[in-house]
């Protein structure tokens, strides 16, 4: 029966999406789980899989367009028979579970012919094409297999490194009359980012260039908080704490005590949010994720540390939906791990505050008398949408962050 | 006359024949085979089958002759030449009888009488008992090829042979002129020989199995030279002269002329496709040196009719056309897997003593190809399983694109080698590089570890030399 496919609503705040790529022709048939289409939101790329067994009709949305949530984007035939009396029925319901296009790493190398492999699926290469797409600097995603199955084989590698080369350097061969492998200008290589890398790369050009950034810096003395953690971790059973866990602890404390942080800008609405949701920003190896841990506000710190564990480690897995990383004003990046003292952080498009989070350091101090005393201080740096606050306002939540880590036991009562 | 609506026809029932008929009915298509003679066609009732069993036969008695190696006493030992040819047919036969089955359960239509063409999606068909008129969407013709005759010696059975008479003849010839060197005539100077026939083989280029790779020709020529056959090669036929009781070829060498006198001449110099009395000429199908000529998928310039197997010419190979059949049907039911085999991955195998296969470029094609090679060799003498067998004679080779890796070629010879070329089959089929070949793990102990050795020596790796 042909149904509708609609625009699915990937998020709370969500009224339109973009179209990045089908990932059927017309009239292919696909099986339940197979990605028909990617989306991309304000968080992500993200890879809409069908719900039953079908054929793809038709296309009414092209890949580069932006349509509102619910609107047709094209029609497919689910095989079922028409009951009588029905007209058309839809498929995609608003709220539809997707999953995130796991964007694949490919060796930065070029690429050149369309997008022949949705990103994320797996690439079926003879071993002599992908050593040869590795001399030749062919990303196997923008090659279309001519063997069994779509395999790629060596000649098509070979046959999409010919394709590009005369585009990249069509001027001189006619001018020069003889054939150039490369542009005479060291031009490097170049390579097709993925639709993850892509939707990345957009959001976060959008986002540092039309939310008004300001930034807030301090240290939190986190001696207590080491001994703390140190502490729980030493008692059986409970669940091991790493600085994250005090971190959204503390965040989620604070936007619980002052709920006009938990707030975000849109172009028509300031949208205040019911529950302290923070994400906590993991790197992976396909990119930076943000899952949000629900309502960090609320819970016991154990229940707490075990929400924000397994947000963490549904990223790595790259298990993460749309809906997981959808909603909250605030997200955390700790980059303490990493050596640094202070990081100045983007905010995460469609939120409001970001948190940035060094490196412990050792640092002498004065103290009431002047001496030096020893303490163990964290780098902060608050980065805000100036739009909605403002550095005074900023401070008050910045130091509400600073007085829980200072005196934890607040975190886990 | 009665007139049926099939999907497919196809005449011809050989590899290319009897197994599109069985694609085409798992597909669903409505089919019909017609066969003028015996299902099967030359391969399983005068070619590689027949062939195979004699070939054995010749074995076990090679076998038996040394069964004294192996500490394994006998009386002594005699053979039946009837009994051999007898066993071969019943072969024969059996097969025939298989494929017979084979139609019946894929639910083919067997339609026996020799097919005419006769207009647009018209087949005619005229057997014993009667005419019968086909009407098919799509003509597939699979009439395979017979062997070339010399000029102004056709084959008779009595003194001049082609592959035929050699497979069934009354008595063992105690002479035996063999004209060509390429797998046929290979093959039975190897089986005569065994037996005691004095054969000669007579090839017109410089080396026996030209196709080969050169090491491999050598090795052969060594060996059959060993084995008591007088190898002529670069020798041009001048004649062929019919006698009373024998046939004298005579031979024009740069040494001069000479003729030899023998009980038989086996011709062997080659097969022309079967393309006479189809009624091809009233149709666009192009017909050129003796094949129809097709694109990769087997159709041929007129369309609806197809040409798969020896009769849409060279390598003329059973494997080949069957895989063909199934490229072609697969395409005419516009299946989008349907991909004809790749000429330089099917292997091309000779059954005498000893066995050669080989699959890819050969050493001279490679290096003609301008391209930087590495070549790997590794002799059975290495391997344990060969000397552990009693048949550590002959070799493999290995050849390997020195800039990309890509392997190219693998040449065998030795014992049970068309039983082991496949994997470099596979090999060439999935692009393999050394890498793959490397990390392959061959059972020890077994006579496959040369191959691995040769592709080590390649890279200079080599362990066990």
């Amino acid at each position: 029966m042909r149904r509708e496919v609609l625009m699915p609503k990937l998020g709370l705040t969500m009224t339109e999406g973009a179209l990045a790529e089908w990932m059927l022709a017309p009239g292919a048939a696909f099986k339940a789980g197979d990605g028909l289409f990617v989306v991309e939101t304000d968080k992500v790329a993200n890879e809409v899989p069908a719900d039953h067994d079908g054929t793809l009709l038709e296309i009414v949305v092209q890949a580069g367009e932006t349509v509102e949530v619910g609107a047709v984007i094209g029609y497919l035939d689910d095989g079922a028979m028409a009951a009588e009396g029905t007209t058309t029925c839809r498929t995609a319901a608003p709220d539809v579970v997707v999953r995130t296009a796991a964007a694949s790493v490919e060796d930065p190398s070029a690429s050149l012919s369309g997008q022949a492999f949705p990103a994320g699926a797996r690439i079926v290469a003879t071993p002599l094409a992908r050593r040869r797409a590795g001399v030749l600097g062919v990303a196997l995603s923008g090659v279309a297999g001519s063997g069994p199955r779509g395999r790629i084989k060596a000649a098509d590698v070979q046959a999409a490194a010919d394709t590009a080369r005369p585009a990249a350097s069509g001027a001189m061969e006619s001018s020069a009359g003889a054939p150039l492998a490369r542009p005479a200008a060291a031009a490097g290589t170049r390579a097709k980012p993925t639709a993850m890398q892509s939707t990345i790369a957009r959001r976060l050009t959008q986002a540092k260039q039309q939310v008004p950034h300001f930034y807030l810096a301090a240290e939190a003395e986190v001696t207590r908080l080491d001994a703390l953690r140190l502490e729980l971790n030493a008692l059986p059973g409970y669940p091991r704490i790493t600085m994250t866990h005090l971190l959204a602890a503390a965040v989620g404390r604070a936007l619980q005590a002052l709920p006009e942080f938990n707030r975000v800008w849109t172009d028509d609405a300031i949208v205040s949010f019911d529950t302290c949701d923070v994400g906590v920003a993991v790197n992976t190896d396909r990119g930076l994720l943000v899952p949000v841990v629900r309502d960090a506000g609320r819970p016991s710190f154990r229940d707490l540390a075990k929400a924000t564990q397994a947000a963490v480690e549904k990223a790595r897995a790259g298990a993460l939906t749309g809906p997981d990383m959808a909603g909250g004003a605030i997200s955390i990046s700790n980059a303490g791990m990493f050596n640094v003292t202070y990081m100045t952080p983007i905010i995460n498009p469609g939120q409001s505050l970001i948190l940035g989070v060094g490196s412990v350091r050792e640092v002498f101090r004065p103290d009431a008398e002047g001496k030096p005393s020893l303490r163990r201080e964290l780098g902060l740096v608050l980065a805000g949408d100036h739009r909605i606050f403002d550095g005074v306002s900023g401070l008050r939540f910045l130091n509400a962050v600073v007085l829980g880590l200072e005196k934890p036991l607040g975190l886990v009562a | 006359m009665s007139a049926a609506p099939y999907d497919i026809v196809i005449v011809g029932g050989g590899p290319a024949g009897y197994v599109a008929a069985i694609r085409a009915a798992q597909l669903g298509l409505r089919t019909a085979l017609v066969e003028r003679e015996q299902l099967g066609g030359i391969c399983l009732n005068w070619g590689c089958i027949p062939t195979k069993a004699l070939l054995h036969a010749a074995e076990v008695w090679r076998q038996v002759q040394h069964a004294g190696e192996f500490g394994i006493r006998t009386g002594e030992p005699s053979f039946d030449f009837a009994s051999i040819i007898a066993r071969s047919r019943a072969v024969s036969g059996k097969l025939t009888q298989g494929v017979r089955h084979l139609m019946k359960k894929n639910k083919v239509e067997v339609v026996e009488g020799d097919a005419k063409l006769d207009g647009p999606g018209v087949v005619t068909v005229h057997g014993q008992s009667g005419g019968r008129r086909l009407a098919a969407s799509h003509i597939v013709l699979a009439t395979g090829a017979r062997p070339r005759d010399f000029p102004g010696a056709a084959a008779d059975g009595v003194h001049v042979w082609n592959y035929r008479h050699a497979l069934a003849p009354a008595r063992l010839p105690e002479s035996l002129v063999i004209v060509g060197a390429g797998a046929i005539g290979m093959e039975f100077a190897s089986f005569y020989a065994a037996l005691g026939t004095a054969v000669t083989l007579v090839e017109g280029r410089e080396r026996v199995l030209p196709s080969e790779d050169e090491e491999v020709s050598a090795f052969v020529d060594k060996a059959y030279r060993a084995q008591g056959i007088d190898v002529r090669t670069g020798a041009i036929i001048e004649g062929i002269v019919v006698g009373e009781n024998c046939v004298d070829v005579s031979l024009r060498t740069p040494g001069g002329v000479e003729t030899l006198r023998a009980q038989h001449v086996l011709v062997s110099i080659g097969i022309v496709g079967n393309t006479e009395g189809l009624g091809l000429e009233k149709t666009r199908v192009i017909v050129e040196s003796g094949h129809v000529v097709t694109d990769p998928l087997g159709r041929t310039a007129e369309p609806g009719i197809y040409a798969i197997g020896d009769v849409a010419g060279a390598p003329w190979l059973a494997h080949k056309a069957s895989h063909e059949a199934i490229a072609c049907i697969e395409r005419i039911a516009g299946l989008e897997q349907a991909h004809p085999p790749q000429i330089g991955a099917i292997p091309s195998c000779t059954y005498g003593h000893p066995q050669t296969a080989s699959v890819g470029l050969t050493e001279e094609a490679a290096r003609a190809d301008g391209r930087k090679i590495r070549v790997g060799r590794f002799p059975f003498q290495g391997n344990g399983k060969a000397l552990a067998i009693g048949e550590a004679q002959g070799f493999a080779k290995t050849l390997f694109d020195a800039d990309s890796g890509e392997f190219l070629g693998a040449h065998l010879v030795g014992p049970q080698v068309t039983e082991l070329i496949h994997s470099f089959g596979l090999a060439r089929v999935m692009e393999a590089t050394e890498a793959e070949l490397m990390q392959n793990v061959y059972p020890h102990p077994t006579l496959s570890e040369t191959l691995h050795e040769s592709v080590l020596a390649a890279f200079d790796r080599v362990i066990h030399i």
